[in-house]
């Protein structure tokens, strides 16, 4: 017992007291914040996609330029209601002390109206300020998403698409300046009598085919206009027009089971369906990463010559316990360090915000969490397992790639039919899947919040716990005759003659 | 008895590496195990350090063939050896130390005395990859002795280790003899050996072929007689119990004769017979030589 506590806690120190461990811990914190920032900084620094509209149609100026003052009010009140929602949500005000139209909620007309009416943002918040002895913080504008300038280049009426393409190319490539600086995004060309049934089709000309949010939006608009005509030729009323386009259904989302009306619990399902998505590609990938960390560690004791060593003091099974305790413990150590910290700006920062409490909520109470970490236990010794056989097996890592493709393969399989899990988790291919061992702890984790059979569930269990002993004895024998062996190619012919190997031949 | 092997043979698949040897170390004694590459010594070291199991015959530690518990008590420097490239010298030496029983403190303040012992403490929190080879050699020596084994068993000590560090490490064994330690180590290098050792066992092919001391050697090894003489020495042939003659360098034969013959009697007879003798005696065997006769090495193998 003695000699695995010692190899246990050498395997453990030498991967979580080094600094590519600090790193690794580090690395998260950061890519999530930038993730996070990304967006943010993304709109701090977009400018506005810039466009002509060549319109030899009549009346279509006016509609986009409408329809592009409408967006950035909508903009506007959306950036506002963010703001008093999140100081809400910090306990500074009280949004509900807010008078309409400067009390969150949905953006109709109406209230666009009035809230421009009213003052827009500088009046909001005057009256939010008087709500609160606090400080407020700085809220700005947003920035336009488009904005349309005039022709910057004569065209004959009568000029083809390509022609106005030609002129303008310089635009759209910066060689020439456009006002208000930036590149031209695209030239719209409406041809006359655009609209009418089997009428000629408006082009977007552009030198960036990747980006389609402007063409969307503009799409968007034609759309709305030529209908809204359409229904008042067909004698409806303006106003019974934008009463029909007001008509917009909820259709909301309820786990069968629970209310509608039940805010919290629609909110608890949710995250029970997202929380397995999270926990299984956390699986996947620490059983991974750790998997190849035993496969390097093997290679270098044996490699190294340190193994004789090793066993001249404990024995190879002593040492393989040790090395699969403690190689699971720094596996585990990253997510226990992250769900302690996660904990605990839930708990601090999520007083007033009703997801984190949820989150916090359902992470304590949901047997996932407990699930998740019995899971990676036998996910982990079955891979980890195999990679210790291969590690003993082999002198370099170039000699390992020839067994551990295929088990990088094997484990990269499925990756195309997640989704199908997911969506459909008592579906063909999630049974399939969770009754081969090799994907039974990521099958049954995406599964859990679909209720699958209790037998499924436990049948499929017991047949890992089962799969992974037999791995563990057989893994075992190709470790105990391959470790003290001198080099020699590496294959799949010798591993399995590893494991016949009589056990005369194997380190004890 | 430190060690004591009784008929072990140990087989892989049809292969005998081992066969029916027996041998014993005593208490305080330096013990030489002698054989060509392949005579099955490392096979029998790894044995002893219950790596591998004997196939037949047992092993005792300090008197118990329980192996586990007495290899605890043993320093291990096997021939294959390595370190953990990444790791500080002085955490290798009581991790090592660790491994055989040492608790943690402990371990770290002998290995600190063992740097300081042979004067490495400069590299005591030096990574194992920026020692050089002969100082990395060094620390694996030391990481055998974090434990204050009894019984030392070195599996070629000597080999990688250039000749500075060959008279280190033969000081060292010297000193922890006169410290009480017992030690068998394996070599192919015989004047290590010659200096060293109380007493030799020789195997060959798995079989033992000799063991005792270099003076029981040179009296089991068959004498020769140096003949030198500028005349042919063939006519001795037959005569006074010589049954063969090889010439072994300008003018010097080497006379083989037959047991109970007489020194005297083959003088006698190159007199008699007109030869010319210039010097005659009995062969000085070194190790050297005996090895190569018991173990049957090739001159090119064991240089």
């Amino acid at each position: 017992m003695r000699g695995i506590f010692e190899i246990v806690s050498h395997e453990y120190r030498r991967y979580i007291f080094t600094r590519g461990f600090l790193l690794f811990l580090l690395i998260i914190p950061v890519m999530s914040l930038l993730g996070a920032s990304a967006s943010f900084l993304q709109d701090a620094t977009k400018a506005a996609k810039t466009f002509v509209l060549i319109d030899r149609d009549g009346g279509w100026a006016d509609v986009v330029d409408e329809a592009l003052e409408e967006q950035h009010q909508r903009a506007i009140i959306g950036r506002w209601d963010d703001f008093v929602m999140g100081l809400t949500a910090s306990g500074l005000v009280d949004a509900e002390a807010l008078e309409p139209p400067f009390a969150p909620g949905p953006v109709d007309a109406e209230r666009r109206e009035a809230f421009f009416a009213a003052g827009g943002l500088a009046e909001g918040r005057r009256r939010l300020a008087a709500l609160t002895s606090m400080e407020l913080p700085p809220l700005e504008e947003p920035r336009r998403d488009f904005r349309r300038i005039d022709p910057l280049v004569e065209i004959a009426p009568d000029a083809d698409d390509q022609a106005i393409g030609t002129a303008y190319l310089p635009y759209m490539r910066g060689e020439k300046e456009i006002p208000g600086g930036g590149r031209l995004t695209a030239v719209v060309v409406i041809p006359e009598g655009y609209g009418a049934e089997d009428g000629p089709n408006a082009v977007y000309l552009t030198d960036n085919m990747a980006d389609d949010e402007l063409r969307a939006f503009l799409r968007g608009v034609f759309r709305e206009k030529l209908r809204n005509d359409a229904f008042v030729a067909r004698g409806l009323s303006v106003e019974d027009v934008a009463a029909i386009n007001a008509l917009s259904p909820g259709l909301s989302k309820v786990k069968a089971g629970s209310s509608a009306e039940d805010e919290a619990q629609r909110l608890r399902d949710t995250i029970e369906f997202g929380l397995p998505l999270g926990l299984t590609y956390i699986l996947f990938f620490v059983v991974l990463s750790v998997g190849s960390m035993m496969l390097t560690n093997t290679i270098e004791e044996k490699s190294n010559k340190i193994v004789e060593m090793l066993l001249s003091s404990v024995s190879a099974s002593q040492l393989m316990i040790g090395k699969l305790i403690g190689l699971a413990l720094v596996g585990v150590t990253p997510m226990v360090i992250f769900a302690g910290l996660g904990f605990a700006l839930i708990s601090i920062l999520g007083a007033g915000n009703e997801v984190l409490a949820t989150l916090k909520e359902v992470m304590l109470a949901s047997p996932l969490v407990p699930l998740f970490f019995f899971y990676f236990l036998l996910g982990y010794l079955l891979y980890a397992s195999i990679y210790l056989a291969i590690g003993a097996l082999c002198s370099s890592i170039q000699d390992a790639q020839s067994l551990s493709t295929p088990l990088t393969i094997i484990m990269l399989l499925p990756a195309p039919f997640i989704m199908s899990v997911i969506e459909d988790p008592n579906g063909l291919f999630a049974r399939i899947f969770t009754w081969i061992p090799f994907y039974t702890h990521y099958a049954l984790m995406l599964r859990l919040s679909g209720s699958p059979p209790l037998w499924e569930i436990l049948g499929a269990t017991a047949m890992l716990i089962v799969v992974v002993a037999m791995m563990l004895t057989f893994m075992g024998r190709i470790y105990r005759a391959g470790i003290l062996q001198a080099g020699g190619n590496a294959n799949w012919k010798t591993f399995f003659a590893a494991a016949r190997a009589p056990k005369g031949e194997k380190v004890r | 008895m430190v060690l004591s092997i009784n008929r072990v043979t140990k087989e892989f698949g049809d292969f005998r590496a081992v066969s029916d040897l027996s041998f014993s170390v005593d208490k305080g004694e330096i013990v030489g195990f002698l054989g060509q590459n392949g005579a099955g010594k490392t096979t029998t070291l790894r044995m002893v350090m219950d790596i591998l199991p004997v196939t037949s015959g047992s092993v005792e530690l300090f008197g118990s063939t329980d192996l586990r518990k007495g290899r605890l008590r043993v320093g291990f420097l096997p021939e294959e050896r390595g370190l953990y490239r990444k790791m500080k010298a002085i955490d290798i030496i009581a991790y090592f130390g660790r491994l055989k029983g040492v608790p943690g403190g402990k371990a770290k303040a002998k290995a600190h005395e063992l740097l300081e012992r042979f004067g490495m403490t400069q590299y005591a929190n030096n990574k194992i990859e920026t020692l050089s080879k002969g100082n990395a050699q060094k620390i694996q020596l030391l990481s055998v002795l974090t434990h204050e084994p009894e019984f030392l068993i070195l599996d070629e000590p000597f080999s990688g280790l250039d000749p500075v560090n060959q008279k280190l490490l033969e000081d060292l064994i010297g000193d922890l003899r006169d410290e009480g330690a017992t030690v068998l180590f394996s070599t192919h290098t015989m004047e290590h050996a010659e200096r060293l050792c109380d007493r030799f066992v020789m195997i060959k092919g798995g079989e033992k072929v000799f063991e005792g001391t270099i003076d029981e050697a040179r009296e089991a090894y068959e004498q020769r007689i140096i003949l030198a003489t500028p005349d042919d020495p063939s006519p001795l042939q037959g005569r006074a119990g010589v049954t063969a003659i090889t010439p072994i360098g300008r003018d010097r034969y080497a006379l083989t004769v037959s047991e109970g013959s007489d020194m005297q009697a083959v003088l006698a007879a190159c007199l008699e017979l007109g030869i010319t003798v210039k010097s005659f005696g009995l062969e000085e065997a070194s190790l050297h030589e005996i090895f190569f006769r018991f173990a049957g090495a090739g001159e090119e193998d064991a240089a």
